[in-house]
């Protein structure tokens, strides 16, 4: 260690630019590291145990004929609607098909524009929730079609989708958890909250009981924590902006099911004025949302200065070893002649580099500190459902703030180790002869 | 003085050849620091120059209309009916063309597609008028714009892209005369321009529609208030004519207006008209103003010009330790010439000056890095979200020369490089210049 740190403080004129710019970088990167870490943990980490299956899940969109003339602009009715019902039963015949469910909206449909609300326990309406919001059609089949499973105590998936009481919602397990502290919930009384306008109190929009209660699932994969309630869609039913969800047998190919009926769709699968003008798979739904979807974008945002600065660092640590190993050939020739191994030269070498990193990292990690404690917070990865009662690692302040520094200085550290590693590892496999007559 | 700089340049190129390990990590280093910079620049001149078919965006005006009660109701009506459009926008002496378009955020999802039965394509429509084709210079490859004529008859006629055109009936023959499915209704093309890059919000569309065909919904009108509805409006100016005489033009309009739609439906409305530079509805606004004026401009500029002195400080410090390094090793050299009577500011001069060409040979890899990483970007999500698109359905983004490269970037990349070069290397040249000579000297040893 001794040795490490007089060889740096021997070189420290060019060690002093690199040390100057890992500090710079190590404050100016770590709340876009802290946004990246925490939303991909969200993401990626933390996936419902229950989750449904979606392999053999299909999702698909009507849209509408018109002749010029006919109805356009007008209402439609009834006998009109008749053709979603049509094409739903032509699927449902086909084979490969287990059910099929006309709905509202599904799980995952569009990242951007789910609806949000509070919910509390209806007798004590400050232990709030922020939770997810759906709408069902009823009699369509819709838990059993999505793969949605209940918790023991619940009516099964095929009760809930057939009727369930006005007044009714279906909730996830963590929900109910949440709010009454078990998933036995069935029956409890919820209220719908929003906070005043001043700020200072809360404001009750209504009350539902809880019709049943289902394994947790996540609206949108970047939620962290699977609050998701159903509400039965009471004002409204199957029409122009009817989405449709078909669940495959599980021996069938959910890819080629879609490559095999997608050419027949407009021919096949059209009734009146309805026809079924999209069919994919939930996965390449799934992409493509995430493609479009807000966290993704701004967590690609926020890697690009990331992988820029990793190339600076990598640039400047490469540039300056690179030449101060030129210099320091001598030593290293004579270390080589009193029998120090290559192996430990280069250990020596990257010892230097992760001490320098250290050692810069702290004094950037303590810069950024003093931004949090005067007030700027840490990422919680921009959710929207939480009740600020979670105790996971990010929603603690020191487990969050050593976690995400560690990554910090294990980022830099590897660029840093390469950044030397390679001209290192050519001084190294010279031949002690070579370096000593060279110099 | 130029035979100075040649020689300057010469030894450069010496120094270049003689140690190409140090000239080549300076080159990634500049470049890298250069194309990081430039890419912002790059986002900054699509959002901001006149590129086609935007070529007249300096006399272009965004107006943006809401309507809400003055008995304190919260609710506010954005946009206009073709009627308001009509009433305020009809007769003015300022204006070289008024055009109205279905505000883009309320347009819905519509397919594509030559016959039914045929590959289905999502497209972006915009449902305007004739007087758009006069604010934004379209080149038509076939066909002409539709007419005022079309748009009094309900027409159901289009004008669609060349890209469009080829993806629906690739090369057989004009588009002109035929007829296309638009979620399974038949449109008549009457029209074909030169595709615009999604990246021109304003302008840039698959399909352009007469906002007056059932299907836009543009007909929209608030029940209390029959000059309120889904409309946006663009004014081209007449040359000579500011922003602010056109705002004076439009105050008796209004007023007369809000007057009217007192004594008609006896609700008194409050009316808010504003005239938007386009570059108020380009650029993200980092600080939100009702300012328009040219300081408010800079205002905005001034993040994305921190962020690239930002891109170019971080490689600046790399490079000065590089720069360190290499005068430890030409300490000798200077002390000689020091000893000779030349003078601190001329060795400081000739560093620099050997320093821009390798800055130089950086910048110029750099800037062919930038057009390159913009290409690749050119089609995810989070680079449209600049230009507020969501994706191009019909093709790749395209994009144009003048983009990338005019005279303006080519300032601007050149700026870039003179502040690196300065940054990275005037402390470490002038630190090891400042070493008496006799110390210099000792290090030939």
């Amino acid at each position: 260690m001794r040795t490490i740190l007089k060889n740096l403080w021997a070189h420290r004129k060019q060690n002093g630019w690199i040390f100057v710019e890992i500090i710079i970088i190590t404050a100016l990167s770590w709340f876009m590291v802290d946004y990246v870490v925490v939303s991909a943990y969200g993401t990626y980490f933390c996936v419902p145990e229950g989750d449904f299956e979606k392999d053999h899940l299909c999702v698909g969109k009507f849209g509408i004929l018109r002749g010029a003339s006919e109805s356009e602009g007008k209402v439609i009715t009834q006998e009109e609607r008749e053709g979603l019902y049509v094409v739903k039963n032509k699927l449902e015949n086909l084979p490969e098909v287990q059910s099929v469910s006309l709905v509202r909206d599904y799980i995952g449909k569009d990242f951007r524009t789910y609806l949000w609300e509070t919910m509390a326990p209806a007798d004590d309406t400050l232990k709030t929730i922020g939770v997810a919001n759906m709408e069902y059609y009823q009699n369509e089949k819709f838990f059993e079609t999505h793969g949605l499973k209940t918790v023991e105590g619940s009516p099964s998936a095929e009760e809930l989708s057939r009727e369930i009481p006005q007044d009714g919602l279906v909730i996830t397990r963590s929900i109910a958890k949440m709010l009454f502290g078990t998933d036995q919930a069935v029956g409890k009384r919820v209220a719908r909250v929003r906070p005043t306008w001043t700020g200072d109190g809360i404001l009750v929009s209504g009350y539902n009981t809880i019709a049943g209660v289902v394994e947790d699932v996540e609206e949108n994969p970047h939620e962290r924590y699977p609050y998701v309630a159903f509400y039965p869609c009471l004002y409204s039913v199957p029409s122009y902006n009817c989405n449709l969800i078909l669940r495959l047998k599980p021996s069938v190919d959910a890819e080629e099911f879609v490559k095999k009926t997608l050419p027949t769709l407009t021919d096949e699968f059209r009734a009146g004025i309805f026809v079924l003008n999209t069919l994919e798979t939930y996965w390449q739904h799934y992409d493509q949302q995430m493609k479009k979807d807000n966290s993704t974008m701004t967590n690609q945002l926020a890697s690009i200065p990331l992988v820029l600065f990793c190339i600076n660092v990598m640039l400047g640590t490469l540039g300056t070893f690179w030449l101060q190993l030129r210099k320091r050939r001598e030593d290293i020739g004579i270390m080589r002649a009193f029998g120090a191994s290559r192996r430990r030269i280069f250990a020596m070498l990257l010892a230097e580099g992760t001490v320098l990193t250290a050692l810069a990292t702290f004094v950037g990690c303590f810069i950024w500190f003093q931004f949090v404690a005067s007030g700027i917070s840490l990422s919680d990865g921009n959710i929207y459902g939480s009740s600020g009662r979670e105790s996971d690692w990010i929603t603690q302040f020191w487990p969050h703030f050593l976690i995400v520094s560690s990554i910090v200085y294990l980022l830099i550290l590897i660029v840093v180790g390469i950044a030397i590693a390679l001209p290192a590892w050519g001084i190294c496999r010279k031949k002690v002869v070579d370096v000593l007559r060279e110099n | 003085m130029m035979s100075r700089f040649l020689i300057y340049i010469r030894q450069a190129m010496a120094l270049m050849k003689e140690d190409k390990l140090f000239s080549c990590i300076y080159v990634a280093g500049t470049a890298v620091a250069i194309a990081s910079a430039m890419v912002v620049a790059i986002i900054l001149n699509i959002q901001l120059a006149d590129i086609y078919p935007e070529t007249n965006r300096e006399r272009i005006l965004h107006m943006k209309s809401s309507f809400y009660k003055e008995d304190g109701n919260v609710g506010r009506w954005y946009g206009m009916s073709p009627k308001g459009v009509e009433e305020l926008f009809g007769n003015l002496e300022c204006a070289e063309a008024v055009s109205a378009s279905k505000d883009d955020n309320l347009i819905y999802d519509i397919k594509a597609c030559a016959e039914l039965g045929k590959q289905e394509v999502t497209i972006f429509p915009k449902f305007t008028d004739d007087a758009f084709f006069r604010i934004y210079s379209f080149e038509f490859v076939e066909g002409k714009p539709f007419s005022k004529e079309n748009m009094e008859h309900d027409d159901y006629c289009i004008v669609i892209t060349d890209a469009l055109a080829k993806k629906m009936w690739g090369d057989e023959g004009e588009a002109v005369g035929r007829s296309l499915l638009l979620n399974y209704l038949p449109y008549r093309v009457v029209g074909v321009v030169k595709e615009a890059s999604p990246l021109m919000r304003a302008s840039s569309a698959d399909v352009y529609l007469p906002y007056t065909v059932k299907d836009s919904n543009a007909q929209y009108n608030n029940p209390d208030n029959p000059y309120s509805g889904a409309m946006e409006v663009r004014v081209l100016l007449k040359r000579g004519c500011t922003r602010q005489m056109l705002v004076d033009e439009l105050e008796p309009h209004r007023n007369r207006i809000l007057s009217e739609l007192k004594s008609t439906t006896g609700i008194e409305f409050r009316w808010d008209i504003v005239a938007k530079p386009y570059w108020a509805d380009s650029i993200i606004p980092f600080f939100p103003t009702n300012d328009y004026s040219t300081g408010s401009l800079l205002l905005n500029l001034l993040l994305p010009a921190l962020s690239m002195l930002l891109f170019l400080l971080l490689p600046a410090i790399n490079l000065s330790g590089m720069v360190s390094n290499r005068m430890e090793s030409r300490v000798a050299e200077m002390g000689i010439r020091k000893a000779f009577g030349a003078k601190k500011r001329v060795l400081l001069n000739q560093v620099i000056q050997e320093n821009l060409v390798l800055t130089l040979v950086g910048g110029i890899v750099g800037y062919a890095l930038s057009f390159a990483v913009v290409k690749a970007i050119s089609n995810t999500p989070m680079f449209l979200t600049f230009f507020q698109r969501d994706n191009d359905p019909v093709d790749n983004v395209s994009m144009q020369f003048g983009m990338f490269f005019t005279p303006t970037m080519f300032l601007i990349a050149f700026v870039c490089c003179a502040v690196l070069n300065l940054m990275a290397a005037l402390i470490p040249a002038w630190t090891s210049l400042k070493r008496p000579i006799v110390e210099s000297l000792n290090q030939k040893k």
